[in-house]
């Protein structure tokens, strides 16, 4: 995730975007009540529904470099998404978690 | 085993003609790429010739046996390449699978196949002599699962002389040649990628490079420049989620992207070539048949004709007929058939034309145009999904009274459900997770107090659809019509 050259570009709570964004797509109940280290994948979020909410996030950020071509290894859970945005240093995310999504 | 008789009287290419011609590379063309992945693993004609024998071995050497189901969770990796074409190379039956399937998902196909072999992806490093054809009779099958509309999914058992015979003439009228290098975005185990990447490419000695599944959109633009890519393979959602990174990009190499899954929009279309200079060819296929028609590139138009050797007709009323109707459709070679049920089989087939399931047209020149869908299957992001199987899952959940799915203009792929006050949407989906592939679970869950219902029991979903309205749920961005549609 280093090679990221990523801006959050004034927004100082990038998880409460995430949850916004996510909420676009798949309702406020599940985007808001989803534990923020808790995979996409145990309440069955679609991967075209994350592709809209990456791509959404990479334009609210300003995301400059793509760092992998795998949706998993950046849209497991809210926080990876968080850190994908360059807010996450505050969390840990197990990249290697990633190889159990589908 | 004497190949199967084609329309002409030919003998059809089968398992063996395929496997002959990938030794064939690995003798004249050892260094080639053959397929290169994501995640820098790859192999050269020779190595994955070499590879294959190795690994044939090893599943000989644990029990694998010629005419045994062999089921492979599959990803778009190297290995899982490798062990599809050594479990065929031991004349076992290869069994593609989603890698991400749940164990329920697993289990029931697994039964349908009735196997309990079931083999995760490897690369074996020990060396080994290519394995002794088997002995006749042994089956020429592999299988590959799509969705029913029964609830149970199909386990397609396929021949290999109609793949590879599908797959070659596919891959002239494309003109593949060794010197391409095919894009595979979508997953190995579908019959998409098997009949456009899998097979055609490794038959004309080209280079199979695989995308991860899912693949970031953003990033498909930099690995099409990076791989030099000259051949896309895709589904319009993906298309078109790829455009939002494609203008930076110059891609001189690529001159064919392939598209199927659903339809595609015109839109789409003209946005990638003005992107990437590159032409966007529809193809319309179906797992049991593989590559049905297909846009050429070269043709006079750039609508799908029928791919050399399969025919097509319609029939309307219960008569054949020249105009719009169900589309039936016959391939060279061998039928499929659905494993594990013998009855859904028969009923698929009509004096030997295979019931698409599909509505449209076929002229005169083989031109074929696809305008809906008989059944209720609906296809999310260019992957089908059979309702029935979802709404008997929600309805088997604790609270839940009753449940149906459906794909609105502007809600997309939802479910309506009737449950008790203490079912929430977030614990429905957790229930489902458990059981059903993300994908086939729908973007919202509505809970409402019921399912209004016409005299006949026929659930009335114009009053469901106005209370999304009602709600304001609507308001959320739409679902575009080339993401998720009933056909």
């Amino acid at each position: 995730m280093e090679i990221h050259n990523t801006d959050t570009a004034g927004h100082r709570d990038p998880e409460a975007l995430v949850r916004r964004r996510l909420a676009e797509r798949v309702g406020d109940e599940v985007a808001y009540g989803i534990g923020v280290d808790e995979a996409f994948l145990m309440v069955g979020i679609d991967s075209l529904d994350l592709m809209h909410v990456v791509a959404q996030l990479e334009q609210d950020a300003q995301v400059q470099q793509i760092a992998q071509a795998d949706l998993w290894a950046v849209a497991r859970s809210i926080a990876s998404l968080v850190a994908y945005i360059g807010g996450g240093t505050a969390r840990p995310v197990d990249h290697a978690a990633g190889e159990e999504a589908r | 085993m004497s190949a199967p008789a084609g329309p002409n009287g030919r003998g059809l290419l089968d398992r063996a003609a395929f496997f002959g011609r990938l030794r064939r590379w690995a003798a004249e063309r050892p260094a080639v790429a053959a397929v290169i992945a994501a995640d820098g693993t790859a192999l050269s004609y020779r190595g994955l010739a070499a590879a294959v024998a190795a690994t044939a071995a090893h599943l000989r050497g644990e029990g694998v046996r010629p005419g045994e189901r062999v089921a492979i969770p599959t990803d778009n990796g190297v290995a899982s390449i490798v062990t599809i074409l050594a479990t065929a190379a031991v004349g076992a039956v290869p069994l593609l699978f989603d890698a991400g399937a749940t164990e329920q998902e697993r289990a029931q196909l697994m039964r349908l196949a009735e196997t309990r072999t079931c083999v995760q992806p490897l690369v074996a490093p020990e060396p080994a002599a290519w394995p002794e054809p088997a002995a006749p009779p042994v089956s020429d099958e592999l299988a590959l699962v799509t969705s029913g509309t029964n609830g149970l999914p199909k386990v397609v058992g396929k021949h290999w002389a109609a793949v590879v015979d599908n797959s070659i003439r596919f891959a002239q009228v494309a003109r593949y040649t060794g010197d391409d290098r095919v894009l595979c975005t979508t997953p190995l185990h579908h019959a998409f990628a098997f009949g456009v990447v899998l097979v055609p490419t490794l038959f004309t000695g080209a280079t199979i490079v695989l995308a991860p599944h899912p693949p970031l959109p953003s990033a498909l633009g930099s690995l099409l420049a990076e791989t030099r890519a000259t051949v896309m393979q895709s589904v319009p959602f993906l298309y078109a989620a790829a455009l939002e990174g494609m203008p930076s990009h110059r891609l001189p190499d690529l001159r064919l992207c392939v598209s199927a899954g659903e339809p595609l929009p015109a839109a789409v279309k003209a946005a990638w070539r003005e992107a990437t200079g590159a032409s966007l060819h529809d193809q319309y296929g179906a797992t049991e048949l593989g590559q049905i028609a297909f846009a050429a590139p070269g043709s006079l138009d750039d609508t799908c004709r029928l791919v050399p050797g399969v025919r097509a007709r319609t029939r309307l009323d219960g008569e054949w007929s020249t105009a719009e109707g169900e589309l039936f459709v016959r391939v060279p070679g061998p039928p499929s058939r659905y494993l594990g049920q013998p009855g859904l089989t028969e009923q698929s087939y009509l004096d030997g034309w295979f019931r698409t399931g599909d509505w449209g047209t076929v002229d005169g020149s083989g031109r074929v145009v696809v305008t809906g869908r008989v059944s209720r299957r609906v296809v999310v992001g260019g992957r089908k999904v059979d309702p029935a199987e979802v709404e008997s899952l929600v309805r088997a959940m604790a609270g839940v009274r009753d449940c149906v799915v459906a794909v609105g203009d502007d809600a997309g792929y939802v479910a309506f459900v009737v449950a008790e006050a203490s079912v929430t949407e977030l614990g429905l989906r957790r229930h489902l997770a458990a059981l059903l592939s993300s994908y086939k679970i729908p973007r919202r869950l509505h809970l409402v107090a019921e399912l209004p219902r016409t005299r006949t029991g026929k659930i009335r979903m114009g009053p469901l659809w106005q209370t999304l309205t009602d709600r304001g749920a609507a308001s959320s961005p739409p679902a575009s019509a080339s993401e998720e549609r009933a056909r």
